[in-house]
């Protein structure tokens, strides 16, 4: 009995020790060539990469207070989404990137169901942009951002569905000026 | 329901009267019971080194739990900072991008 | 409850007949029955702190008491003492020692021959007294199902009576 009791004992702790040690949260893999992501990450000065699946948006969402209305705004425009996918680098010199790395990054969105709304080659300091969005049923069901510059290279990848003033209602929020002014702060605007 | 025959039912109460138990049988029974008595009750658990285990794996549970909790509220406010620097990169990016699309809008 | 020292022991002398002759009449065996009232008893000291008044504790007895009795029966299934008085002509050899009267050694004859179940509700119904609901509660069953046993219990030994008398009333002692 005693036997019996002690093994159940040490079963118990090691059961509270692992879920103790466990992670509280799970990675969310990337949409993205994750091999050029880590080159690009080798290459940057700094760089910025992050990846939310629906599970983690749904996780985010839980923390987000409604009482307050950046918050709310925020858990209405996800609360839809499959996911959110952000890759940010920035370079000390241009040249860091090649336009076969930039191809390579497309290539994850062109399947039929993605249509082009922008794209935009520039020899010049503007760079590469690129909008895709994927439609079914005539409706945005996810949407591709791509943005090359000199020494900065961003894209984004939002899954699920997604309408266009929902974006614009980013402008003014999270820090982001409002269209229409020129309020990046980035040296490369015109 | 048949009725019953009150005389035979009374024969049945009166047949049936308690029979008196065997002699000597309290004290059989009392013998018994003050030899269940000395006896300690829940057996392992008398031992004091594993009452000591099982209280501390109780405190245990407790402290895992409220750090678990810790653990789950540090992880919930990283993640909505991520939601919001995704939003913010998105954001600008988009900015830049219509700069360069309209660059008459995107000058003073 | 809580009982002061010597208590308990007044509790035993108090039902002692009744657990006993419950045991008794459901197994036909003294040996048995004695076991089963012995195990009774010790079980209701382990539980005295669940039980709170004198006639829950009377309620108590008489469930686990028909409950381990039956339980007993399924384990033995020769019943020696009484497998004699299966054969109704034979029911005097009941009287002349085994029971206090000849009244009494005839009714536990006839009851004895019943099903466990319908012996169990004939002892609970004429021993103990009990309305039909009480005995539904005692052996969780039906109050319905209850009244049914009593009836075929009834019937059957108005049945085996009558024989008997006959057997009786030919002079066969």
């Amino acid at each position: 009995m005693i036997r019996i009791f002690s093994r159940l004992l040490l079963a118990l702790v090691t059961s509270l020790l692992l879920a103790w040690a466990l992670p509280a949260a799970s990675q969310s893999s990337s949409p993205f060539p994750v091999t050029l992501e880590k080159d690009l990450a080798a290459r940057a000065v700094n760089f910025t990469e992050v990846s939310l699946d629906k599970n983690m948006l749904a996780f985010a969402s839980k923390f987000l207070d409604s009482k307050k209305s950046d918050d709310a705004q925020v858990r209405r425009l996800i609360e839809k989404l499959d996911g959110i996918y952000v890759r940010t680098y920035e370079f000390d010199k241009a040249g860091q990137y090649s336009e076969a790395e930039l191809d390579a990054i497309r290539h994850q969105f062109s399947s039929p169901v993605w249509s082009v709304m922008v794209r935009g080659r520039s020899r010049d300091a503007d760079g590469d942009t690129d909008i895709y969005v994927k439609l079914v049923n005539n409706e945005i069901q996810g949407m591709f951002i791509l943005n090359a510059e000199p020494k900065e290279l961003d894209f984004v990848y939002i899954s699920g569905p997604i309408r266009p003033e929902e974006l614009s209602e980013l402008s003014g929020n999270f820090g982001v000026p409002k269209l229409g002014k020129n309020a990046t702060g980035k040296e490369s605007d015109k | 329901m048949v009725d019953f025959d009150p005389e035979f039912e009374q024969e049945l109460r009166e047949g049936l009267r308690p029979r008196p138990a065997p002699t000597g049988f309290s004290n059989r029974v009392m013998l018994r019971v003050e030899k269940q008595a000395s006896r300690p009750p829940l057996g392992f658990l008398h031992l004091p080194a594993l009452r000591w285990a099982l209280a501390g794996i109780l405190i245990l549970a407790v402290v895992i739990g409220g750090y678990r909790e810790l653990q789950r509220r540090l992880a919930g406010e990283r993640a909505r900072r991520q939601v919001l620097l995704a939003l913010h990169i998105t954001g600008s990016t988009l900015q830049a991008i219509h700069n360069k699309i309209e660059p008459s809008n995107g000058g003073d | 409850m809580r009982l002061a020292p010597g208590e308990f022991r007044e509790l035993v002398e108090a039902h002692q007949s009744r657990v006993f002759s419950i045991a008794y009449r459901i197994l036909g065996d003294s040996g048995a029955a004695e076991e089963v009232a012995q195990d009774v008893f010790l079980n209701l000291h382990r539980n005295l702190d669940r039980l709170e008044s004198a006639e829950h504790v009377l309620a108590w007895l008489r469930r686990v008491t028909v409950h381990r009795a039956t339980d007993a029966i399924r384990r033995h299934a020769r019943r020696p003492e009484f497998e004699e008085f299966r054969d109704e002509g034979n029911w005097l050899a009941a009287i002349n020692g085994k029971s206090e009267s000849p009244l009494g050694a005839r009714v536990e004859q006839l009851v004895a021959t019943l099903p466990p179940v319908q012996r169990s509700v004939i002892l609970l119904r004429y021993q103990e007294d009990l309305p039909p609901d009480e005995i539904a509660a005692t052996l969780s069953m039906p109050v319905a199902t209850v009244k049914s046993h009593l009836q075929r219990a009834l019937q059957l030994l108005r049945a085996k009576a009558k024989s008997t008398l006959k057997e009786y009333t030919r002079g066969r002692f």
